[in-house]
């Protein structure tokens, strides 16, 4: 599967943001089908739904509600979900995240989840490893941990450098998610600003 | 200084910014006179939370054991500082014996059920709030965090007993009710989406710009709506507040100065709830 560094580094910020509590959002992108059957997901963006309670599905429901509309209106689709546990120490698609990804599966039966495994920040830095794992809906209907590739788009090292970076600056607290929306609806949840700041990182230097 | 002033007041949790600047002004801690404790109690508890911040928490507990020699106070965050190394039975062994000496210490106490929940020991942290919550029944940071471990855990029923409590104190405070609402909502079944109906009301009547509560009142409308409503509900004055919500959204989009890609998308989102 492919990520788009910019997805990748707008979720680890909203993890870093509120890293004393779980959080989830969508991945919105592309579903490529390649000739013997099999497809592979493009993850071009996210969507960060929420930060606080996430168990409770009123603000879900209408966020992806809202992820579906936004996808849509720029060719795009709804291909997965994310979430970060409160723990370090699982990585696994806990709470009601299993419900969420079947909802969304139903959909997009190529859809991937990823899962946060911050655990790994006890051995190496945010710049030199993947903080997310990819998991799949398995035949038995469970999600597991996949061990497909993952293609980073430009480049891996500027996908995890720019989230260290945004991250040790504080520059990712100025990430917006549903939850932050709803309660004031004039801060952007598509993140329109952080994502050029973030796609400003990937410009060629002169 | 002022800054720390001012996070010790409003309570909240943002220890990169509490330790960096505690890294930047160091001496003037120091020498803020009798505040100074207090300083370096905020700055210790925020060097926790950050990775690569021992040497802020040495410096801040070294000088606070050197002031006061025998404090609880200070063994409590000694014993704080081993809950953040994952050292838990550590940090038991001092809570325990603290206890001993002071077996209802609320501190004390909620310090272990914060070990519980360290441990990922929710059923033991549950079941210790609860014992809490029986000698402390005022304590409404206790019944908060009581809600959120029923609600991460999934067990409603509890949650919206907990907020029952929390709304009676806090009457005024339109996010338990919206919370309560949402509890509600997830339990699901069309007297409880009715009810989920009348809180969000209720908390749209508390904060008539709740965004929170204006889509809960529309979704929830809507369900009532397709799930059929109780014979003595006037299906028209369901479907007037599914809609009038509907209008108060795109209003306060508006209003509020939202993006506009992000309003565009609303009318058809909104019209489209009612028929899942």
């Amino acid at each position: 599967m492919r990520i788009h560094a910019a997805a990748y580094v707008k979720a680890v910020c909203h993890a870093s943001k509120h890293s004393f509590g779980a959080v989830n959002g969508v991945l919105l992108g592309l579903v490529h089908e390649e000739g013997n059957g099999r497809q592979e997901v493009e993850v071009v963006d996210v969507l960060p739904m929420l930060h606080q309670h996430t168990t409770l599905n009123m603000l879900a429901q209408m966020a992806l509600s809202q992820a579906d509309a936004y996808a849509r209106s720029k060719d795009m689709r709804i291909v997965g979900y994310y979430h970060a546990s409160a723990r370090a120490s699982s990585c696994e698609l806990s709470g009601n995240g299993p419900l969420i990804a079947d909802k969304i599966h139903s959909k997009c039966n190529g859809a991937v989840a990823l899962v946060a495994n911050f655990g790994k920040l006890a051995r190496t830095g945010m710049a030199d490893c993947r903080l997310f794992e990819p998991f799949k809906k398995g035949s038995d209907g469970k999600w597991k941990r996949s061990d497909e590739e993952i293609v980073m788009l430009p480049t891996e090292e500027l996908a995890y450098q720019t989230a260290a970076e945004f991250v040790a600056s504080g520059a990712h607290e100025a990430l917006v998610d549903f939850d932050d929306h709803v309660a004031d609806v004039s801060r952007d949840w598509l993140n329109e600003d952080l994502t050029r700041d973030i796609k400003h990182r990937f410009l060629p230097t002169q | 200084m002022e800054e720390l002033r001012e996070l010790q007041r409003s309570h909240e949790r943002k220890s990169m910014r509490i330790v960096a600047i505690a890294r930047q002004n160091w001496s003037a801690v120091m020498g803020s006179g009798d505040e100074k404790w207090g300083f370096l109690e905020q700055i210790f508890t925020a060097s926790l939370d950050m990775p690569n911040a021992e040497d802020v928490r040495k410096r801040c507990l070294q000088a606070l054991e050197k002031r006061f020699p025998n404090s609880q106070r200070v063994q409590r965050l000694q014993a704080m500082g081993f809950e953040a190394d994952g050292q838990f039975q550590k940090a038991l062994d001092i809570y325990n014996e603290m206890l001993e000496a002071d077996p209802l210490n609320p501190a004390i106490l909620k310090r272990k059920i914060a070990v519980h929940i360290g441990k990922d020991d929710i059923p033991l942290a549950i079941t210790a709030l609860n014992k809490y919550l029986e000698l402390y029944s005022s304590d409404f940071e206790a019944w908060q965090q009581l809600t959120d471990l029923y609600i991460d855990t999934q067990d409603l029923q509890n949650a919206a007993f907990c907020l029952e409590e929390v709304m009676l104190s806090n009457p005024h405070n339109h996010v338990y009710y919206c919370t309560y609402a949402e509890v509600l909502f997830a339990r699901g079944g069309s007297e409880r989406m009715t009810q989920a109906r009348r809180y969000f009301a209720k908390a749209l009547e508390l904060n008539p710009t709740s965004a929170r509560a204006l889509y809960g009142l529309h979704l929830a409308s809507a369900r009532t709506m397709t799930k059929g409503s109780k014979a003595s509900e006037d299906v028209a004055t369901v479907a007037d507040l599914r809609d009038g919500s509907k209008e108060q959204l795109l209003a306060l989009y508006e209003e509020q100065g939202a993006n506009p890609t992000h309003q565009a998308l609303l009318p058809s989102v909104l019209v489209g709830s009612g028929k899942q």
